[in-house]
């Protein structure tokens, strides 16, 4: 049930996670130096937050370190980082806090503009403070957003932003297009996703009139699963790979593999939690989750949540990039290693780093199997009955198969 | 280029089961009627449709063949009322499709009917037939939607019978032969098939009472059925499941 719900639904019906509690308390002993006055940086980030919705809390992650703190808040630089450097980098962000309607993005105050500034930046800012209280030293955890340190309501803040990236800034000023354009069309800008979820966070993008801060975790999952979507709008009309394609990759208590498949487009995404993993809290069992669709796409959001669309996002990319449209499964198997969660980005920039791995080619399903089987830990016919995708495949015939030549004349 | 009218109910059950398989369809329409075929893009379903001269209230014109967005004229109907007349009018150069019911008038983009697939029907004849009561197979659909993602589907002399199993529950739907209202088999035929494929079929035939299901050995499933009262006949097809080892 852990598993399924990430404190994201609280389905166990208690008013705190325990899990998240349990960490968050070990780490609340940590000693953090800061007073109430503060000088340093914003890499730039803010963190909008979920609880009170639609009063919510927001304010800036702010670094100790004054110059270039960019990459404390670029996940897409995190890959090939160990999670010591990681957890690092955001234990010590301090996170600002005020709570904010969420609609004062459409006409913001002096502070609620500056954040939204902050989101426009191109570069690190800048940022003294005055908090009401020294900043309490822990880590505050969440399945979709990175880890942030910290926190401490704001009294008073200036933020110096210097130069703003002029791709976001030009959709900021633009108030007729709408959120689902600006995201789009700052993709295309080749603007880093995680720059994406931070601008439409701070209300920043979309249509006058419509403009609203967004949780940092809806709107990480609000870009992955929109991008996605677009992408996959092409892949469709993309020829077919025809060949069984494997990619994969270690990396920090994660392995990794994203197997393509002869067909039309279909999507699936496996977690496999190893005992005694964040979200899996049990001594010896192992647990299996996953979620799919089809060629259409779905309409309900994946049980799994926002690692699905993390994930789906990154295999439509390369399936663009490939010309070629697949069936797409990614398998995901969760060690000890992997101590705490560290968000979506995690999924989202790992499945992009497995796929642009050195790809092979196998010749048939029970290659794939023994392949399944070889780089695993967990013994491959527990995978196979958590896939669909795999069952399917092996199992599902096509039309032509009993008429062939009739189904594709003159081919 | 022509001018069609047509119920929106006939239309509109046309366009519910031509949506269960493909986003867009190339239809040619003449003075026959509108004929369709269809085949989901992995190659797993197939569908061949016919709306008889007699389901149009109205054809002029010449013998055309358009691709159009399935959604689209779902959004007509949407916008109108049973008992109303949905004209259609096309126009070859503009590429454009003119579609109008009560005071609302819309102009479509048209698909370029050559990017899509054109599928050749495989010939398939499964040996074994039986009629069975829609009301009677949706039930048994319902009954297997939660228990697995497939069902298998047998007929042999004491009747049909639909079944599904999952890792714990299994349900079955025994019609006996005497309940059908026709049976032909030798000896015992059994398939396995997608379930969502098969549910989304049947829920789409809405008019016809009954259908007819053609049954072979992990063979493809024929399934007949009748839309606009006689005024229009489909077939589907769907691909088997072999069974794991």
């Amino acid at each position: 049930m852990c598993l399924r719900c990430r404190a994201a639904q609280m389905l166990c019906g208690k008013p705190v996670c325990p899990i998240l509690l349990r960490h968050e308390a070990l780490l609340r002993t940590l000693p953090f130096g800061a007073g109430r006055e503060f000088a340093g940086s914003s890499p730039p980030a803010l963190f909008v937050g979920r609880y009170g919705y639609p009063k919510v809390s927001v304010g800036p992650l702010l670094s100790s370190n004054h110059g270039d703190t960019l990459v404390y808040d670029t996940p897409e630089e995190w890959v090939g980082r160990s999670v010591a450097e990681v957890v690092g980098f955001r234990m010590g962000l301090i996170r600002g806090t005020r709570p904010i309607r969420v609609t004062e993005a459409e006409a913001p105050g002096r502070e609620a503009e500056e954040l939204q500034l902050l989101a426009l930046a191109a570069g690190s800012a800048e940022a003294e403070a005055t908090f009401r209280r020294p900043p309490r030293g822990r880590l505050t955890l969440s399945d979709g957003a990175p880890p942030t340190g910290p926190s401490a309501p704001i009294e008073r803040i200036r933020l110096e932003v210097g130069r703003v990236d002029e791709r976001i800034d030009r959709l900021y000023r633009d108030g007729h297009a709408s959120a689902r354009t600006a995201v789009r069309e700052l993709y295309d800008r080749k603007v880093p996703v995680s720059r994406i979820q931070k601008a439409l966070s701070a209300g920043t993008l979309g249509r006058r009139g419509h403009r609203r801060f967004v949780p940092t975790r809806w709107s990480i999952t609000a870009v992955d699963d929109l991008l996605g979507k677009e992408n996959l709008e092409r892949v469709r009309r993309l020829p077919e790979l025809g060949e069984i394609r494997v990619q994969t990759l270690e990396a920090i208590g994660n392995r990794w593999m994203v197997v393509r498949l002869p067909g039309a487009y279909r999507y699936e995404s496996i977690e496999a939690w190893y005992p005694e993993t964040f979200w899996n809290p049990h001594p010896s069992r192992i647990l299996i989750l996953g979620d799919r669709e089809g060629f259409r796409g779905r309409r309900n959001y994946a049980s799994i949540g926002g690692c699905y669309y993390a994930a789906r996002l990154a295999c439509s990319e390369a399936m663009q990039r490939d010309g070629r449209q697949a069936g797409a499964l990614v398998l995901r198997e969760v060690h000890p290693g992997e101590i705490l969660p560290l968000g979506v980005w995690n999924v989202r920039e790992h499945v992009r780093a497995t796929l642009r791995r050195p790809a092979r080619s196998l010749g048939d399903m029970e290659e794939l199997l023994s392949e399944i089987g070889r780089f695993f830990a967990i013994p491959v016919d527990r995978w196979v009955p958590a896939s669909a995708l795999l069952r399917e495949t092996r199992v599902q015939r096509r039309l032509e198969d009993f008429a062939p030549a009739e189904l594709h004349p003159s081919a | 280029m022509f001018k069609v009218r047509i119920r929106m109910e006939v239309l509109r059950e046309a366009v519910e089961i031509i949506s269960t398989l493909v986003a867009e369809v190339k239809l040619t329409v003449s003075k026959d009627g509108i004929d369709a075929k269809a085949v989901d893009p992995s190659h797993v379903a197939m569908l061949i449709l016919k709306l008889k001269d007699t389901a149009l209230e109205l054809f002029t014109g010449e013998t055309t063949e358009i691709g159009v967005d399935v959604e689209k004229i779902k959004e007509v109907l949407r916008l109108s009322r049973p008992g109303d007349i949905i004209e259609l009018q096309y126009e070859g150069g503009k590429n454009r499709l003119v579609v109008s019911v009560g005071k609302i008038t819309r102009h479509m983009g048209v698909v370029d009917p050559a990017g899509i697939t054109d599928p050749k029907i495989p010939n398939v004849t499964p040996p074994g037939v039986a009629v069975v009561k829609m009301d009677e197979l949706r039930q048994g659909i319902r009954g297997s939607e939660s228990i697995s993602d497939h069902v298998t589907l047998v007929l042999d002399a004491t009747g049909f019978t639909m079944h599904s199993e999952g890792e714990t529950d299994k349900v079955d739907l025994h019609i006996p032969a005497a309940s059908l209202s026709r049976i032909e088999v030798k000896d015992a035929v059994r398939s396995m098939y997608p379930l969502d494929f098969f549910s989304n079929m049947v829920k789409s035939i809405t008019s016809s009472e009954e259908v007819t299901l053609h049954l072979g050995n992990e063979y493809p499933l024929k399934i007949e059925f009748q839309l606009a009262g006689d005024r229009g006949e489909g077939r589907f097809l769907l691909a088997p499941r072999v069974e794991e080892d």
